[in-house]
C-alpha cells in the first residue's frame, strides 16, 4: 500500500476540476439528449438504440478504455463522476445497468485480461458503442455460487466447444460481444473456470428468451444458449483457468462505478421530492412546511451522504491499483443496497399519488433500485462475504 | 480524492492511542472516577493533542472507541477554544487563552437554557454586563476552569465568559445520567453575575454562537458514535468468535455474522461520513454545516442500531453491568440526544435543502 505524500491532509473528497466538468457535460447532455426517451422505452421494455449511440457519441461508452483502443482514458473515478451524473440527469436504471455490463463487465474484462491482439479486434468497436457487450457468468443453477457453474468448454480441433445455459445476462439478447465463463477443468470448485469472447453469430450461439423485470426495463436482460458453440482458440481470454479471479475483477466495477447511478438517482428524487413539496399546496400550504415531509426529505440526503464516501472509496482503492478490495466493495454494496430502499420509498409517499403514476418518474426509480440489493450479488451474499473476512482477520 | 490517512493524521491517531495506553487504568475505570481524576484525565489527553493533533478526525475516532465520554470531554473545552478564536481571542489574558489552547485548561460550552427558565440575559450594567439565567446540561460543567456562556440580549447574542469562581454563578451537582459515565455534566445558575466588558463577545446579529457551536458539537457527536459504534463492534465480533454453541462458535451462524456485517458497514459508512464532514468544513464548503448535521443524525441512530444489534449477540453475557454491550447500549441512547437532536437536525436540513433555488 503506497504511503500519501507528507503533508498531505487527512482524507479529500473532492474530485478534480477534470472530472467535474465532465460529470457537468455528462448532466447536461443526459438531460438534453436520453431523458425525454427514458419513460417512453421504460414502458414499453426496449432498449434505446438512439440513446445507446449518442453515449458512445458522447464518449460514455468507451470512458474506461485507453485512448489507443478509442476510449477516453479515464479512471474509476471519472466512471462514477459519470455515473452519478446520468442518474442525478433522470436517464433510468436500465440504461446505466447496460452502460455498466458493457464497459465495465465486457470491455473492461478483454481490456485487462485480453492479449494485445484481441484487444486490437474488440475494443475499438465495444468503445465507440457501435458493438455491444455484455458478461455471462450467471446460470440457472449457479447465481452467486460461482462454483457450482456447469457450462463446460471442451476442446475441439483447433478451438473450444461451448455447452451450457446463461441466465439474466444484462445485454444478452442484444449483445454482440460476450464474455462467457465456462468450465474447462474438472468441477466442482472456483478453479478450472475459464473465459472466453462469444461473437454474436457464431455456431451455436443463441439469446433465448428475454425476461420481463420490476424495474431496469430498458435493459435487455437474457438468458443465453450454448449448444455446441464452436470458438476459435483465440477467443479464450487471459490464461485457461482463470476465470474466477477475473470475475472477481469484474465485479468490483460492480461496487463502485455500477453503484454510482444508484447514488445519482437518489440525487434525482431529492432534487424532484423538494420541487414536489415547495409546489405542492395542502391545507392551503405548501407540504414543504410540514415536517413529516421534511423529515423524508433530510432522510434522503442523510443516506446519500453516507452512501456516497463508501462508492467513491471503492472506486479510488481501484483507481490506485490496489488490486481487489472485497471489504470495502462488499460494504458499499450493501449499504447502497439497502439504504436506497427508504429514499426511494420515500420519495414514492412523498408525491402521494402522482408518484405512484409513471409521469413523475418516482416509481420508475423505485423499481430501479430495487435491483441494488439484487443484482450483481445480493445483500445477503455481501454478507456472507463480509462476515467471512471479519471472521479470517480474527478477534 | 484521497482517502490513505495523511503521516499527521497517523501521528495523530498514534499519539492517541499511546496515551490511551498508558491511560488504560483510568480509562476502565471511567465511571468510577471523581472530579479530580476525571479532570486529570482530560487534561492530560488535551495536553497531548493540542490545536490541530486534537481536531483530527483519526485521533478523536481513537479516543471515542476508548470512550465516547472521554471524547465529549475532550471536546467541550476545543469548542470554547474554537469559539473563541473565531469570535473574539482578546476575552481572554493571552497566558490563559494560551493554556486553554495547549489543553491545560478544562473548557465548557452553555447553550441549552434549562426548561422553564427562559433564555440567559445579558443586560447592561453601569460600564459592564449582568448575566442571568439557567442552563441545563453544561459538559464539563463540573471541571471547568472557564466556560462560555450563550446569552441573548435585546434580540442578539453572544458569548460570554464566565469562571466557575465569579461572583453569581453557581455550578449544580454533576449530574447522574443513564449512560455517558465519564462525562461531567452539570447545570449552571447565572444570578445577575456581573461580567466586565472584556468578557462579552458580542452581541451579534443572528446567531453566529449557536450556529458555529453547533456545527462543531454535532460532528464531535457524530465521531463519538463512530467510535462507540466500531467499539461495541469489536467487543461483539470477539464474543462472537469465542463463545461456542453446540460446538462451534456462535460467529458460524448467519444469523449472528449477518448481524455483525451489517454493523460493519453501517461502522465503515459512520466513520466516512465523520471524515467527510470535518473536511468539508476544513475546506469551507458551503454543504459544510448540512452535511455535519447529517453525520450526527446517521451516526447516532447508527449507534443505536450498532449498539441494539451487538448486545442481542452478546445476549445474556453483554447484559451484565459493566460489559461493552451494556455500556455502548446506555451511551448510544444519550448521542442521540445531545447536540442537536434528531429531530432539530432533520428539520434543519431540509430547510437548508428547500432554500435552494
Amino acid at each position: 500500500m503506497p504511503s500519501p505524500p507528507a503533508g498531505r491532509s487527512p482524507l479529500e473528497f473532492s474530485f478534480t476540476p477534470e472530472h467535474l466538468a465532465l460529470r457537468e457535460q455528462v448532466l447536461r447532455f443526459a438531460r438534453r439528449e436520453i431523458v425525454p426517451r427514458v419513460r417512453e422505452h421504460d414502458l414499453a421494455g426496449q432498449f434505446d438504440h438512439r440513446s445507446w449511440c449518442r453515449l458512445g457519441e458522447m464518449g460514455v461508452l468507451g470512458l474506461n478504455l485507453p485512448q489507443a483502443y478509442g476510449g477516453g482514458g479515464q479512471g474509476a473515478l471519472a466512471c462514477v463522476a459519470v455515473g452519478e451524473a446520468l442518474g442525478e440527469a433522470g436517464v433510468d436504471g436500465g440504461l446505466c445497468l447496460s452502460w455498466g455490463a458493457h464497459s465495465f463487465l465486457c470491455a473492461d474484462t478483454i481490456l485487462v485480461h485480453g492479449s494485445e491482439a484481441q484487444r486490437r479486434r474488440w475494443l475499438p468497436r465495444l468503445a465507440a458503442g457501435e458493438w455491444i457487450g455484455c458478461m455471462a457468468l450467471t446460470e440457472p443453477g449457479a447465481g452467486s455460487d460461482v462454483a457450482s457453474l456447469a457450462t463446460r468448454a471442451t476442446r475441439h480441433g483447433g478451438g473450444w466447444r461451448l455447452d451450457g445455459r446463461k441466465m439474466f445476462i444484462t445485454n444478452g439478447g442484444i449483445a454482440d460481444v460476450a464474455v462467457v465463463f465456462a468450465r474447462t477443468g474438472p468441477g466442482p470448485g472456483h478453479a478450472g473456470i475459464s473465459a472466453f469472447v462469444v461473437e454474436k453469430g457464431a455456431p451455436g450461439f443463441s439469446a433465448g428468451r428475454a425476461l420481463h423485470k420490476l424495474g431496469m426495463r430498458s435493459s435487455v436482460t437474457s438468458e443465453l444458449v450454448l449448444e455446441e458453440c464452436l470458438v476459435p482458440e483465440d477467443n479464450l481470454l487471459g490464461e485457461e483457468g482463470a476465470g474466477f479471479l477475473m470475475a472477481l475483477q469484474a465485479v468490483e466495477w460492480d461496487r463502485s462505478t455500477l453503484l454510482a447511478p444508484f447514488l445519482g438517482q437518489v440525487q434525482f428524487l431529492l432534487d424532484k421530492s423538494c420541487t414536489h413539496a415547495r409546489e405542492r399546496v395542502q391545507f392551503g400550504r405548501p407540504i414543504a412546511t410540514f415536517q413529516a415531509v421534511k423529515h423524508k426529505i433530510a432522510d434522503m440526503k442523510i443516506l446519500l451522504e453516507a452512501a456516497r464516501s463508501l462508492v467513491y472509496r471503492v472506486a479510488w482503492c481501484k483507481e490506485q491499483g490496489r488490486g481487489l478490495n472485497p471489504l470495502e466493495a462488499a460494504c458499499a454494496k450493501l449499504f447502497v443496497g439497502d439504504a436506497s430502499l427508504g429514499p426511494t420509498s420515500d420519495a414514492l409517499v412523498l408525491h402521494g399519488g402522482y408518484g405512484y403514476c409513471h409521469e413523475y418518474d418516482v416509481e420508475r426509480v423505485f423499481r430501479d433500485a430495487r435491483l441494488a440489493a439484487i443484482g450483481g450479488g445480493t445483500s445477503d451474499i455481501q454478507k456472507l462475504v463480509i462476515s467471512r473476512l471479519m471472521e479470517a482477520a480474527g478477534g | 480524492m484521497n482517502f490513505e490517512l495523511s503521516g499527521e493524521a497517523r501521528e495523530a491517531e498514534g499519539r492517541a492511542e499511546a496515551l490511551l495506553q498508558a491511560e488504560a487504568a483510568a480509562v476502565a475505570g471511567l465511571p468510577g472516577l471523581d472530579g479530580t481524576g476525571l479532570r486529570r484525565l482530560l487534561l492530560a489527553v488535551q495536553r497531548a493533542l493540542p490545536g490541530e493533533a486534537g481536531a483530527e478526525v483519526a485521533a478523536r475516532l481513537a479516543l471515542a472507541r476508548a470512550s465516547p465520554s472521554l471524547l465529549l470531554g475532550v471536546e467541550a473545552t476545543r469548542h470554547l477554544s474554537v469559539l473563541l478564536e473565531a469570535l473574539g481571542p482578546r476575552a481572554l489574558p493571552e497566558a490563559e487563552r494560551d493554556a486553554l489552547r495547549r489543553g491545560e485548561r478544562i473548557g465548557a460550552v452553555a447553550l441549552a437554557d434549562a426548561a422553564g427558565a427562559g433564555p440567559a440575559r445579558l443586560e447592561v450594567d453601569g460600564g459592564g454586563w449582568r448575566l442571568t439565567g439557567t442552563k441545563s446540561f453544561v459538559t464539563n460543567g463540573p471541571l471547568g476552569d472557564w466556560i462560555g456562556v450563550v446569552a441573548g440580549s435585546g434580540g442578539r447574542e453572544a458569548l460570554c465568559l464566565v469562571s466557575p469562581r465569579d461572583p453569581g454563578v453557581r455550578l449544580g451537582e454533576r449530574m447522574e445520567l443513564m449512560g455517558l459515565d465519564g462525562l461531567a455534566v452539570s447545570s449552571l445558575a447565572l444570578e445577575g453575575a456581573p461580567l466586565p466588558a472584556a468578557r462579552v463577545l458580542g452581541p451579534f446579529e443572528g446567531r453566529p454562537v449557536a450556529e458555529r457551536y453547533a456545527g462543531e458539537a454535532d460532528l464531535s457527536v457524530a465521531v463519538a458514535a463512530a467510535g462507540l459504534m466500531r467499539s461495541v463492534l469489536t467487543a461483539a465480533k470477539g464474543h462472537a468468535l469465542s463463545h461456542q454453541r453446540d460446538g462451534r462458535p456462535v460467529f458460524a451462524r448467519q444469523e449472528v455474522a449477518f448481524k455483525l456485517a451489517e454493523v460493519l458497514a453501517l461502522t465503515e459508512a459512520a466513520e466516512l461520513i465523520c471524515h467527510r464532514a470535518a473536511w468539508l468544513r476544513r475546506t469551507g464548503d458551503p454543504e459544510a454545516a448540512t452535511v455535519a448535521r447529517c453525520a450526527k443524525v446517521f451516526c447516532a441512530e447508527g449507534a443505536e442500531r450498532a449498539a441494539g444489534a451487538c448486545l442481542q449477540v452478546t445476549a445474556g453475557e453483554g447484559y451484565r453491568r459493566g460489559t461493552a454491550t451494556e455500556r455502548a447500549w446506555r451511551d448510544a441512547k444519550g448521542l442521540s440526544l445531545c447536540g442537536t437532536t434528531a429531530e432539530v437536525a432533520r428539520m434543519a436540513i431540509a430547510d437548508d435543502l428547500l432554500s435552494r433555488a
